[in-house]
């Protein structure tokens, strides 16, 4: 290898390193995530979390919703057809989530 | 089965509802009206619930279908207007109506927790029949793809109200 590809190759690890770490979540930078409410479903339906990230519900289906913690630690209040929620996440709000008004809607934000 | 339950079960099974069934498919503006006509009667037993229910859980229930039925009517008719057409009164829609009546002048006569179960019961009875005559008689019969689309959308909605009303009817009857 010349010393010219090689330094390249070096620039090359540099960049790419701290794009695969944020990939895999280690990396301690929040991360700004969204979850669609379409057709009665939160999607994705379980989404992995850290403290610090923020994340919004965007309502992508006709009749209003809400986004709200089984264990009560969150509520959207209603998000109407259309709108969204946004919230930055603290390490306690890991778990089970479900829409108050069909609350056969269920998702999970985990721990990551 | 309780006694409601099967009650409600009969009379959707044994009225005009079955009659209907059988006809002659209907057109895309005869199944419009009867998608409105069907959320109107939905919205009148909600409303009948919040005056006469003191459970949170009916009562919540209630109010989420006064809001996903107006916003399937207001779906519908901004449709129909885009599309410059008007819903047209049928057989089916008329059948609905029919029925609708002696159902409404029970829950109207009925208190408490018999009102409770006997409402839940109906919920789950006349989900279960719209969607299953939405299901297997109106969409595969739809002409317009915007009129089908709408359908296939509202039946997603008028499912999680069936899965909704059959959880309040488990934990009414425990």
């Amino acid at each position: 290898m010349s010393r010219a590809s090689g330094t390249r190759r070096a620039l090359w690890l540099a960049f790419l390193a701290p794009l695969a770490l944020g990939a895999t979540r280690s990396g301690p930078t929040p991360h700004r995530l969204e979850v669609s409410i379409t057709e009665f479903s939160f999607k994705p339906e379980r989404i992995a979390v850290a403290a610090g990230d923020t994340i919004t519900w965007i309502n992508r289906d006709i009749v209003p919703h809400t986004v709200s913690a089984t264990n009560g630690r969150f509520h959207s209040g209603t998000i109407a057809a259309g709108a969204r929620w946004t919230r930055v996440l603290s390490a306690a709000d890991t778990g089970a989530y479900l829409c108050r008004f069909h609350p056969t809607m269920r998702a999970a934000l985990v721990g990551s | 089965m309780s006694p409601t339950r099967s009650l409600v079960a009969l009379a959707l099974l044994l009225t005009p509802l079955g009659a209907a069934r059988a006809q002659a498919p209907l057109n895309d503006l005869e199944m419009a009206h009867v998608a409105v006509t069907a959320d109107a009667i939905d919205m009148d037993y909600a409303r009948i619930a919040l005056k006469r229910s003191k459970s949170s859980a009916v009562r919540e229930f209630a109010r989420t279908m006064l809001r996903d039925h107006m916003a399937v009517t207001a779906q519908v008719v901004a449709l129909a207007k885009r599309l410059n057409v008007q819903a047209q009164d049928n057989a089916f829609s008329q059948t609905l109506v029919t029925n609708a009546g002696p159902i409404k002048a029970k829950l109207n006569s009925l208190s408490g927790r018999e009102f409770d179960q006997y409402y839940a019961q109906n919920e789950l009875g006349y989900h279960q029949a719209v969607n299953g005559a939405v299901a297997s008689q109106f969409i595969p019969n739809i002409s317009n793809p915007e009129v089908k689309k709408a359908f296939e959308g509202a039946l997603v909605i008028f499912r999680a109200h069936e899965q909704h009303a059959d959880m309040m009817v488990a934990a009414l009857t425990k």
